[in-house]
């Protein structure tokens, strides 16, 4: 039987004779997947491209899709002990061949306005282009990368550290709104948890965690595109029914290079970004999880002064108290510090930006 | 008496600049009390580098980095500049 078909419109058959100098004929499925492979990708990991190219959708399936065939599709699933895992999901049939040749117009047309970003991304990551004649062409300005980490002790300009309620036997809402007794700017190995008591109803440690950034080198007519906050998780737990959640919130420290006990209740209620399940975080010691951050939390960036954020438990910030269990945790219960020796385990925020000189935008129509 | 530095800011320039800005510290190995992490939040003794003082602020950027620099090429920047130091050790993590 011969190969499935398509039939490219007359740019794709008017660049294919060009390349290679013969007659214009449709390609065959698989050289057609593997020469489109990156804007499938990119087209892919959209809402629009999962409901477009019948994926299962993002809430479903949240995991980036790395590979796509006329009948395979691979979700890296993550890093475990030093491996890679991914999940395969494989059809007899050439299920994403028939699709796409169905709706062929409006893949093209999608296919179309992600290769354009993928080739304006690709113009803006390289450092310089040469010419043939030794000229040297500067790219234009735009995407920024600046990331920011805490001071460790002695703090010069910002701080990282937990403050929180530890050793003692008492409700819910007395221990959200009790005062701290542990605070802790110079611990190595902190923690962003609630744990339980032995005793019913009761519970025994609140912990918040607070970081501060300081971006204040960037020039403040710099625009803001976008930015995520990011720590390494020692260990974790998720004992309460509902399944745990960590948010990423304000901070308003009375100092910037130090915690005390009345920082405790400095936190905000306000979410900067999705909570992350306790489930979803990775708690290897090596790996950084992203907290990507909204538009309320883009704000909160600034680049005048110090930007504060910081971790509570979503039972915390939501003040929804979980079904009570007897001495279990949730949430971050080991994660280091800016104190820590090295630079890989720190917390950090990674805000990309562009100089308000010029900024290239592609309107597609 | 050791010394050793944190990256304070780390900046990727769309021209393939990388600028770096790290923070030099003192310290030394000690044996102090520090809150438990078993839960109780007990103090026991815990044995580790601890910075005592902030020295100095280095800020790299071309010609003393390449252009598109990677991490570990950052590092390798920054533990030389410790080497200059010839009344300190650097902590073994930054040799």
């Amino acid at each position: 039987m011969p190969p499935k078909l398509y039939y490219p419109n007359a740019d794709e058959l008017r660049a294919y004779t060009l390349r290679f100098h013969g007659p214009p004929v449709p390609v065959k499925e698989g050289l057609w997947f593997q020469q489109h492979q990156a804007a499938l990708l990119s087209l892919a990991n959209t809402d629009y491209g999962r409901d477009l190219l019948c994926l299962d959708p993002r809430s479903q399936r949240p995991e980036t899709i790395t590979r796509l065939t006329k009948n395979l599709c691979s979700y890296y699933l993550g890093q475990q002990n030093g491996r890679h895992y991914w999940a395969t999901d494989g059809r007899v049939g050439a299920k994403w061949g028939n699709v796409i040749r169905s709706r062929w117009l409006e893949v093209n047309a999608a296919l179309e306005q992600h290769r354009a970003r993928l080739y304006l991304g690709r113009l803006l990551k390289l450092p310089r282009l040469r010419l043939a004649d030794g000229r040297v062409l500067w790219p234009v300005a735009g995407g920024i990368t600046t990331t920011a980490f805490p001071d460790p002790d002695p703090e010069t300009t910002t701080v990282d550290g937990d403050i929180g309620r530890n050793s003692v036997n008492e409700s819910f809402a007395l221990i959200r709104s009790g005062v701290a007794n542990l605070v802790r700017p110079s611990g190595t190995l902190v923690a962003s948890h609630l744990g339980s008591n032995v005793t019913s109803s009761n519970y025994f440690a609140m912990f918040r965690f607070c970081a501060l950034f300081d971006f204040s080198a960037i020039e403040d007519i710099n625009t803001k595109e976008s930015a995520t906050y990011e720590i390494v998780v020692q260990t974790k737990a998720d004992g309460f029914a509902p399944a745990g959640s960590v948010s990423l919130v304000t901070t308003t420290p009375a100092s910037n290079t130090d915690l005390v006990a009345g920082d405790y209740a400095q936190f905000g209620t306000t979410k900067q970004a999705d909570d992350k399940t306790v489930a979803s975080i990775t708690a290897d010691n090596v790996t950084y999880n992203a907290w990507t951050m909204n538009a309320t939390g883009l704000t909160n960036i600034s680049l005048t002064t110090v930007s504060k954020f910081g971790n509570r438990t979503a039972y915390d910030t939501d003040n929804a108290e979980p079904t009570w269990t007897s001495d279990v945790s949730s949430g971050i219960t080991v994660m280091p510090t800016a104190e820590t020796t090295g630079t890989g385990k720190d917390p950090k925020t990674v805000l990309i930006h562009s100089a308000a000189t010029f900024v290239p935008r592609v309107t597609i129509f | 008496m050791q010394t050793d530095y944190k990256v304070a800011r780390m900046t990727r320039h769309d021209d393939g600049r990388v600028e770096v800005v790290a923070r030099v510290y003192e310290g030394d190995v000690t044996t102090e009390l520090e809150p438990s992490l078993d839960g109780r939040g007990l103090p026991v003794p815990v044995t580790r580098y601890r910075r005592t003082r902030f020295l100095r602020t280095v800020t790299l950027s071309l010609p003393d980095l390449p252009l598109a620099a990677t991490e570990a090429q950052v590092r390798r920047r920054l533990n030389d500049e410790l080497k200059k130091d010839t009344t300190r050790t650097p902590i073994v993590e930054q040799v």
